[in-house]
């Protein structure tokens, strides 16, 4: 994990580093959709292939749903506090 | 929308393939993935240091901006610990991790496959998507309830591109910053805090 979080942290300073350089941006973009795009490609294979994990995927989808439900529900109101205590009253 | 579109059908055609040929696949999903991980990871990093609003955000920064993302954090760590006390199937640590992809689909459930295998990258993937898509669909809604800062937050880490435009129409264009920078530091957030909550919990 440490050498996972390294190379993002080297992408990140060098791409301030040579943002200079034309079209890094869109190229970067680019670059990590396609690496995107195989990575779940293979987690697709993977729960294709694989019996426990394929005819589980409603539960499986239920938590996550419920795991989305519960962590919007908490931002959302600790966001409120945020806004009622430090944002709302400074509205002109 | 099209390149979630386009990255979905990614993980489709791979659960087509590995389902059609699952008898002939003796399938290790890491000896794959480890070089094509670290270099999404580079790439993507790549991408935001390069940014050229990545620094203008960075620079626009007063210290009270930091509460937003801070709320997110938070809010979110108090709704999965309510979920882990009502439902508790996952270890509260798994569950944690999912929380906190911020609706980062794509890197939180490559992340998780690698530590903790496909059940919990699946459930990562559908549930950061569902975060997205609760949020394109509920922002206004959200600001009603929750106030101007609640769309934001319940984007997480998309708030700074996807679900961008129904936010700024749902709050007002006055919340750009505070969406972008929010979005900015929950993305680079994300691979830390996803491997954070797994290490500790």
């Amino acid at each position: 994990m440490i050498i996972l979080l390294s190379v993002f942290a080297i992408g990140i300073l060098l791409g301030w580093l040579f943002k200079k350089i034309k079209n890094l941006e869109a190229i970067s973009g680019k670059l990590s959709m396609v690496s995107i795009a195989f990575l779940l490609f293979i987690l697709g294979i993977g729960v294709g292939a694989k019996e426990e994990v394929r005819s589980h995927l409603d539960t499986l989808g239920l938590t996550a749903l419920l795991i989305a439900l519960f962590s919007i529900a908490g931002s959302i109101f600790l966001a409120w506090i945020t806004w009622k205590i430090f944002y709302r009253k400074n509205e002109e | 929308m099209k390149n979630s579109i386009f990255i979905i059908s990614f993980f489709a055609g791979g659960l087509l393939l590995g389902i059609l040929f699952q008898d002939s696949l003796n399938f290790d999903i890491n000896q794959f993935t480890d070089y094509a991980l670290y270099a999404l990871l580079l790439f993507v990093g790549i991408n935001l240091g390069s940014d050229p609003k990545f620094l203008d955000i960075i620079k626009s920064i007063r210290p009270k901006i930091f509460l937003i993302p801070l709320s997110t954090i938070i809010g979110t760590l108090l709704g999965v610990v309510v979920y882990h006390l009502i439902f508790g199937k996952l270890e509260f640590g798994e569950s944690l991790a999912v929380g906190f992809g911020f609706g980062y689909y794509s890197l939180s459930s490559i992340i998780l496959t690698k530590i903790s295998g496909e059940s919990l990258g699946v459930i990562a993937l559908l549930a950061n998507i569902s975060r997205e898509v609760i949020t394109l669909i509920l922002a206004p809604f959200f600001v009603r309830i929750a106030g101007n800062l609640s769309p934001i937050a319940s984007g997480g880490a998309t708030s700074m591109d996807t679900t961008l435009p129904v936010i700024l129409k749902a709050s007002g264009k006055e919340y750009l910053i505070h969406s972008m920078l929010h979005g900015v530091l929950l993305t680079i957030l994300v691979p830390f805090l996803v491997s954070l909550a797994i290490q500790l919990f």
